[in-house]
């Protein structure tokens, strides 16, 4: 059918300028991006991947994971490389703690 | 498959990889992502797949009825069967036990106590958004706003898994179009889109989470076991943790998409800040409030027919708004407010009584809007009669307030008052970065989100709607 379409205006708060930055190559951009967040959260936060295995139904195949992806976190913890997102922990569960005045926890 | 999790993000790693991959092909790119989305909301009760589709192919099948004949009353007959159709499964998924719950009551009430046959449903995940889009295609395509689409696109337009469970409700009008075509990245909708998904990890897995669970939780479950700063503080709280909460599944939706190339509507715009109940409708889930004002409001009528009239249909579409979110009394009650507040403003004006000054207007507005969160968090009717006597109690011990609390209750209601182009402004800095620089911050501010938020991720209030 040939009928006539309404116009429909689309307000998205992803287009941010008149003229869009497209240097022919954003999905490479884009690609490497997630690739480079990707890699310096597996070394800064290798904990949280430990974890996530840890909490999968137990298999000789998630035995295995388990195993390296703790050994991964341990050379890291030993090297020092997850020591910031630690001490923000820290600093987190400290403000966590803390209470207005006298009062005491839980009160 | 919660956003805020490693699951998703292995999950949404390996389809951007895929669908890039085939993205020659514009029929099998859409075909991966069908297959994804699907992998997605099977993760929740994969039974509940096949209903998907069914609902697709009904609103498929009816577009294209509609479309194939020019008679009025024809076309009119099956629109007419296509929303019954959506109506049907939405009303039994989400209402059947409740009506017949009140059925049950009101033959006991009259002395005719039956056993009724309660199914106890499951609810689906997003059915409420799935049947609202298949609907408003319908319409659509009925009004001559959008051309009937095939299959592979309707089905994908229901199913697109950044938006299936949770909103925003993407109108066919919004998404068939960008359907047609490849769609290509700029640097500036990626910039947007990291932004966005970033920012709503911290509303949702930092401010919304600890919210909740250190101060609404505890506090709405025993109200009675609470002084009157605690319900206040609680009742604040819960304002607070909805839209981080809320206003995150819409950011991160529309950032996962912008990620495949989809432009998605705006779905908040600083809620809090509005002058009156109808500004806030403008600025508070705009996809639902403008699809209630667009296929209800208007239907109804709108403000033909006289001032009355209108006020009957501002009153009818925020009861069945608030009736959309759930089978409760409380919702109907919440609805029931925020239509009683519009229809007072709508005749304050008529009567042109002046307009409050502007920090006194945000302030009453905002008060009205939290008096409707305790009926829409609250368990029940009476829970909230408590909830509300024990404020007036007028016990101000502290018990539950810490001054983390406070300040991320402050935090959430300051971005209300930033300058609304503020996110685009920063997503105009980094679009100019290198990818590595670029992909260093995003790692930090996940690191950083990761350190502070609860242990475990709560799902989305607005998944169970």
């Amino acid at each position: 059918m040939a009928r006539e379409m309404n116009e429909h205006e689309l307000i998205s708060p992803v287009d941010i300028s008149e003229e869009p930055l497209d240097e022919g190559r954003s999905l490479v951009w884009t690609t490497m991006v997630i690739a480079v967040a990707a890699f310096v959260l597996l070394f800064a936060n290798a904990g949280t991947l430990a974890a996530w295995i840890d909490e999968k139904p137990v298999s000789e195949a998630q035995q295995r994971a388990s195993d390296l992806a703790n050994g991964w976190s341990a050379s890291l913890d030993a090297l020092g490389v997850t020591k910031p997102r630690d001490e923000l922990h820290r600093l987190w569960k400290t403000a966590q703690a803390a209470r207005f005045g006298n009062e005491a926890a839980g009160q | 498959m919660l956003f805020p999790t490693l699951d998703f993000g292995l999950f949404f790693f390996v389809a951007f990889v895929l669908v890039w991959a085939v993205s020659a092909s514009n029929e099998w790119r859409k075909i991966l992502l069908l297959l994804a989305s699907w992998v997605f909301y099977g993760a929740w009760d994969w039974r509940f797949v096949a209903l998907l589709i069914a609902s697709a192919f009904i609103n498929w099948g009816a577009a294209r009825l509609i479309d194939a004949t020019d008679r009025y009353s024809s076309r009119k007959a099956i629109v007419t069967v296509g929303i019954v159709a959506n109506l049907g499964i939405l009303g039994f998924f989400k209402y059947y036990d409740f009506f017949l719950e009140q059925l049950g009551d009101l033959l006991a009430g009259w002395g005719y106590a039956r056993d009724m046959p309660i199914l106890e449903i499951v609810l689906p995940v997003g059915v409420s958004f799935f049947t609202f889009q298949g609907m408003s295609y319908l319409i659509d395509v009925y009004r001559g706003r959008v051309r009937a689409g095939s299959l592979l696109d309707i089905t994908l337009l229901m199913s697109f898994f950044p938006h299936l469970v949770a909103g925003p409700i993407v109108r066919g009008a919004d998404l068939l179009p960008q359907f047609e075509r490849t769609p290509r990245l700029n640097r500036d909708m990626v910039a947007m889109a990291l932004l966005l998904i970033v920012w709503g990890l911290f509303k949702k897995a930092v401010i919304a989470s600890e919210l909740s669970v250190r101060l609404v939780d505890p506090v709405f479950f025993d109200p009675s076991a609470h002084s009157s700063l605690d319900l206040a503080a609680a009742a604040y709280g819960y304002a607070v943790q909805i839209y981080c909460d809320f206003s995150a599944y819409s950011d991160m939706a529309i950032g996962i998409a912008a990620l495949f190339g989809y432009r998605f509507p705006r779905n908040f715009d600083q809620p809090y800040r509005s002058r009156s109940l109808q500004e806030f409708w403008r600025r508070w889930h705009i996809s639902l409030s403008s699809w209630l004002r667009d296929y209800l409001y208007i239907g109804l009528g709108g403000n033909r027919g006289g001032l009355a009239m209108q006020c009957r249909n501002i009153m009818l579409t925020m009861l069945l708004g608030g009736f959309w979110h759930g089978a409760k009394w409380t919702f109907l009650i919440w609805g029931g407010l925020h239509g009683g507040a519009q229809v007072i403003e709508t005749l304050w004006r008529k009567v042109k009584l002046p307009a409050l000054p502007r920090p006194l207007a945000v302030i009453v507005t905002f008060h009205i809007v939290t008096l409707g969160w305790i009926f829409f968090r609250a368990e029940s009717f009476d829970a909230a009669i408590a909830y509300l006597g024990g404020l007036a109690r007028g016990d101000w011990r502290n018990g539950m307030t810490t001054p983390l609390l406070a300040a991320l209750i402050l935090l959430g209601m300051a971005f209300h008052f930033t300058p609304p182009r503020l996110p685009g402004r920063i997503a105009l800095g980094l679009r100019r970065l290198p990818a590595p620089v670029l992909g260093l911050l995003v790692a930090a501010a996940v690191l950083l989100v990761d350190a502070m938020r609860y242990e475990g991720v709560a799902p989305f209030i607005y998944y169970q709607f």
